[in-house]
């Protein structure tokens, strides 16, 4: 069961944990899937938006081209973008042209695993994506593993100048100890 | 823009200059202009501090139009650097008004006499030339000040800084930006030591009283930059990603492909990537009152630059770019936006390019010099520079020769200038760029994208390596044509996917001119360029050799995929063949 931490009365919070979206949090997912059906019914993301402005896709690191063929299995980290510049960035694009010059790190979903297990899927939103659907996903809290709790706490001290209260299950716990936090994985969210 | 100017700076009794017809360059700009002039005008065995080299200054075939996008200018010389042919190319104010001033190039030659620096004054009544030992050694930020005193906001200027003066193989020629600050650099190649060799301080360009050069066909030009202008508010990458971010949002995508060099191209991902992303610069800039959507010339409707300023709201330097947010960044182990912008503001107050210093400090941290993610360290060695200390000399020479200094194996240059922000391990296409460019290392020249021109799109069999090599081809071809054209490469994406809004860049040219040019002729064009600029280099000394990687690339595999530089040696060799 994933404890839940408020962080309340930091105006600062909400943009701190949004900012982190960069770094990748988790949404559940079946082993197995598509990235398409991942982004359509696990993310509630429009296909029309998908093959309109997410242009650009990792899993794992490796761009893709087919979200209809990879799938995702335990451990996948899928990262979307809008259409980015440079050379290198037209390289990276879903079909690009230029995919020939990256042709080694390409993932044409080759990657088989078990099928149809509740998996969490670590998802990373960039430029455009960040900010278009950024806060739909932290609006009723998002989880985030251990370390990037950890980090978005230090910053908020940092930005309030001192350290304060947290609610973690209905349970006050000061910011200080936030090292004492092991959980692998907490659901955060702000109020104000 | 009818006419050259040339300036002798070591003529018997101060310099002399001349101004003369186009001649055998009629019909050329910016790049395609520099490169026939060295290659023409310029021993390939010259030494590039010597007399023999000369520093040629062209603005682009549409700069001082009102063609949007049109503010590039090129700077051309042999370089100090790489021993090879060089066209460093920025943006700025220079190209509009040197271009409305009705120069196609200015040619800097000969050499003054040692200790002797002059300042270059040009406007509508003509060029004078006068000592400026009051600008001694000022950095670029200080000398812009003083000139401001002098001649106002309102003018133009290309200087160098102390780094310049000191002839030192990675420094920059700085032009102030539409705010009159030095901000946009000619930065690779050390084109800054030609110019300090050539005892030139500054330039001030003042087009008070002029017009915007007028179109052979006014209408079609106006209706060719109208769909233009149209097809770059579109497209998403022109019309949102870059204004919003910068190029710096660049940052998260590569860090994901895991070709993102870290600590002297020992990874590709850097766990810091996040805390120096174009996201998080454009919220920093943002909340403390910088602007992260702003123009470096006039004329630019992508707006990718902006203006970072410190915790206070008070200017610091531009927006760094992603390139230098990588050099100063991941390169370095730093995660710190501030001391990534401090960095930026002191290579461009010193005249340094911002890559080269990056990886010079990476090479320094992996000597032990500093270690790595020594945001003081850092900032101090950049410092040195300005210092002029010996220490300052090794690493305001660049990459190579601090690696040569320091005992360091892995530097990562190729005919001696240094790699720029993505790692060919993950990407290999970029390395075959790297290898064979005329230029040296470097991600630009082979940047264009015209699929009318290169014919691809589904043509290239992924499975075979020829592919890159392909690609490679015709992308420094098409780069070659259109950075004859003045115009800022960021207009390749929106040519990229909307074929209308390449046709229009021709159909300007050609109302422009008076031309009839077509795919084909762009091509030739940049066909032309290259293969004046490797017949150069050949003859400088270069040979097959020198169109490859170093040798760790080949052996060292990159984390996170693992992977080595695999295109042969037969394959980087066959790029040029036309």
């Amino acid at each position: 069961m994933i404890k839940k931490i408020i962080i309340k009365n930091i105006p600062e919070a909400a943009d701190i944990i949004f900012y982190e979206l960069q770094g990748g949090f988790y949404i559940e997912a079946l082993s197995g899937t598509t990235i398409i059906s991942f982004l359509t019914e696990s993310c509630d993301i429009p296909e029309s938006y998908i093959i309109d402005k997410i242009k650009t896709i990792f899993h794992n690191g490796n761009p893709v081209d087919d979200i209809k063929t990879v799938k995702l299995y335990e451990d996948s980290v899928l990262a979307i973008s809008g259409a980015m510049p440079g050379i290198v960035g037209a390289m990276m694009r879903i079909g690009s042209p230029y995919a020939p010059m990256r042709e080694n790190i390409t993932d044409k979903g080759s990657r088989e695993g078990v099928i149809g297990k509740t998996i969490p899927v670590k998802l990373k939103l960039f430029n455009v994506i960040l900010s278009d659907y950024g806060k739909r996903f932290t609006e009723n809290g998002v989880i985030f593993e251990r370390e990037t709790i950890h980090r978005l706490i230090r910053k908020c001290e940092s930005a309030v100048g001192k350290k304060f209260l947290i609610n973690i299950d209905n349970t006050s716990f000061e910011s200080s100890n936030v090292e004492q936090l092991t959980d692998e994985k907490y659901l955060i969210s702000s109020a104000v | 823009m009818d006419k050259i100017l040339r300036i002798d700076m070591g003529a018997a009794g101060g310099p002399k200059m001349k101004v003369e017809d186009l001649g055998q360059y009629a019909g050329l700009g910016g790049r395609a202009l520099t490169s026939a002039m060295i290659a023409a005008e310029v021993e390939p065995t010259a030494n590039p501090l010597g007399a023999e080299n000369k520093l040629v200054i062209a603005p682009g075939l549409l700069s001082g139009t009102v063609a949007a996008m049109s503010g590039r200018i090129s700077v051309g010389c042999k370089s100090p650097l790489t021993g090879g042919i060089k066209e460093a190319n920025s943006g700025g104010q220079a190209a509009q008004v040197l271009a409305k001033l009705g120069y196609a190039a200015i040619v800097l030659e000969g050499l003054a006499p040692e200790g002797k620096l002059y300042k270059i004054l040009i406007n509508k009544d003509g060029v004078k030339i006068e000592p400026a030992d009051e600008y001694k050694m000022l950095p670029n930020y200080d000398l812009i000040d003083k000139i401001k005193g002098v001649y106002g906001d309102k003018v133009t200027c290309m200087s160098i800084g102390p780094a310049g003066e000191m002839k030192l193989s990675a420094s920059s020629i700085a032009i102030t930006d539409m705010e009159f600050r030095p901000t946009r650099h000619a930065g690779r190649g050390g084109v800054g030591a030609v110019m300090g060799a050539k005892g030139v301080k500054v330039i001030i360009m003042d087009d008070a009283g002029l017009k915007n050069r007028e179109p052979k066909d006014p209408e079609k030009f106006r209706e060719a930059n109208k769909k233009w202008v149209e097809g770059l508010r579109s497209h998403a990458v022109t019309g949102q990603a870059l204004p919003a971010y910068g190029t710096n949002v660049l940052v998260n995508i590569i860090n994901e492909s895991g070709g993102f060099p870290t600590r002297n191209f020992k990874t590709g991902q850097f766990e810091g990537a996040s805390a120096i992303s174009g996201e998080t610069f454009a919220d920093i800039e943002t909340k403390r009152g910088g602007n992260p959507t702003h123009g470096c010339h006039r004329g630019c409707v992508i707006q990718c630059s902006g203006t970072y300023v410190d915790k206070n709201g008070k200017f610091v330097s531009k927006q760094p770019e992603y390139e230098t947010t990588w050099a100063h960044g991941a390169n370095c182990g730093i995660d710190d936006p501030d001391t990534i912008a401090m960095l930026d503001f002191l290579d461009d107050n010193y005249g340094l390019d911002t890559i080269d210093m990056g990886a010079a400090i990476g090479i320094a941290m992996e000597a032990g010099i500093i270690k790595f993610g020594d945001k003081e360290g850092a900032i101090n060695l950049i410092k040195e520079i300005g210092k002029g200390t010996y220490l300052g000399k090794i690493i305001g020479s660049g990459a190579a020769i601090a690696a040569k200094v320091f005992g360091v194996e892995r530097a990562p240059v190729v005919k001696g200038q240094a790699m720029p922000a993505y790692d060919p391990r993950a990407i290999q296409g970029i390395g075959v760029t790297y290898a064979t460019s005329t230029m040296g290392a470097d991600h630009t020249a082979g940047y264009c994208i015209a699929t009318n021109i290169l014919k691809c799109g589904g043509f290239v069999d992924p499975l075979k390596s020829e592919g890159q090599i392909e690609l490679s081809r015709n992308l420094q071809i098409a780069t070659a044509a259109i950075d004859s054209t003045g115009m800022c490469l960021f207009i390749a994406f929106a040519i990229l996917d909307q074929p209308e809004t390449f046709q229009a860049l021709v159909d300007m040219l050609n109302a422009f001119y008076g031309l009839s040019l077509d795919a084909d002729g762009v091509a030739a064009l940049g066909k032309k360029v290259l293969s004046a600029e490797r017949d150069f280099n050949k003859k400088a000394g270069f040979t097959a050799a020198h169109d490859r990687l170093p040798r760790y690339f080949y052996t060292d595999k990159l984390p996170p995929h693992n992977k080595v530089f695999e295109v042969t040696d037969k394959e980087l060799d066959s790029v040029f063949n036309w």
